[in-house]
């Protein structure tokens, strides 16, 4: 069955893959970034087995935090960070960006689902993504 | 006291600090709130464990600095949008603080450093004897 979704509903997301996808072909040809990058801020790589991703989320709890796989190439990460701080407070500096997150990143290939693991270290989150088999090279034997 | 009861400092005062030949890499954003009876200076950093992290106040100066050594990875980055490195942050108060009650914590890639004010500059309230 096909299913029509609300056409704002998605947006968010939709505006947040567009500015990775610009970040990426930015960095790519060498530049600084442009505009800061969406939250979390992100490094991915892939070698022959996995596709690695990591995530600087300082002050978010382990539990406030979802990951998902959409589909087998694309990751979801949504979550909360609070201050806390109290009321009677005078501020001097208000630099931390504190506020609710969801980001959405495209996968460099399709991974298996099943296998993925997540650890949490200092505020740093690495995600390993098992590359589905049909994903992975293959050597190709050449016949003489 | 000034309205400015903290502010940024370079760090850059000549043979002030060992360190100040290290190469920077980034400056760790802050929070800085004060109360009745402290300052709190909250920074991220994350990646950055209790081994690679030293907090120093010193004349009236609060200093966050590091050194982490940048991932060696042997595959290309698809998307790089930050990088390990060494950190620093240098902050003055001009408030007079306890030194000795100075606490830091490192949770969850945040360091959280509390300044109790010295005695002297914390507010009193005065007893009203009735005659």
């Amino acid at each position: 069955m096909k299913t029509t979704r609300w056409p704002f509903e998605s947006m968010g997301a939709d505006v947040n893959r567009l500015h990775d996808e610009m970040n990426r072909l930015i960095s790519r040809c060498g530049f600084d970034l442009v505009t800061p990058p969406a939250f979390p801020r992100s490094n991915v790589w892939v070698d022959a087995e996995n596709v690695y991703v990591e995530c600087e989320l300082p002050g978010v709890k382990p539990e406030e935090l979802d990951i998902e796989l959409l589909g087998d190439q694309e990751l979801l990460l949504k979550g909360n960070r609070e201050r806390g701080y109290g009321e009677e407070v005078v501020w001097h500096k208000r630099e931390r960006n504190l506020r609710s997150f969801e980001r959405t990143m495209e996968l460099p290939v399709a991974v298996d689902g099943d296998h993925v693991k997540a650890e949490f270290n200092h505020g740093v989150l690495l995600i390993t993504l098992p590359k589905r088999a049909e994903a992975k090279a293959r050597k190709i034997v050449i016949k003489s | 006291m000034t309205t400015s009861t903290c502010c940024e400092n370079q760090g850059h005062k000549s043979g002030s600090c060992k360190t100040s030949s290290a190469k920077v890499t980034y400056r760790p954003v802050i929070d800085v709130v004060e109360t009745a009876d402290a300052y709190r200076v909250i920074a991220e950093i994350p990646g950055v464990g209790p081994e690679n992290l030293e907090v120093q106040f010193e004349r009236g100066e609060l200093t966050i600095f590091g050194q982490v050594a940048s991932a060696e990875r042997s595959a290309e980055p698809w998307r790089k949008e930050f990088v390990r490195g060494d950190f620093r942050r240098v902050l003055a108060i001009q408030d007079e603080i306890d030194a000795d009650g100075i606490v830091a914590e490192l949770k969850f890639g945040v360091l959280n450093v509390l300044l109790p004010k010295a005695k002297a500059v914390r507010p009193r309230k005065i007893q009203i004897r009735v005659g």
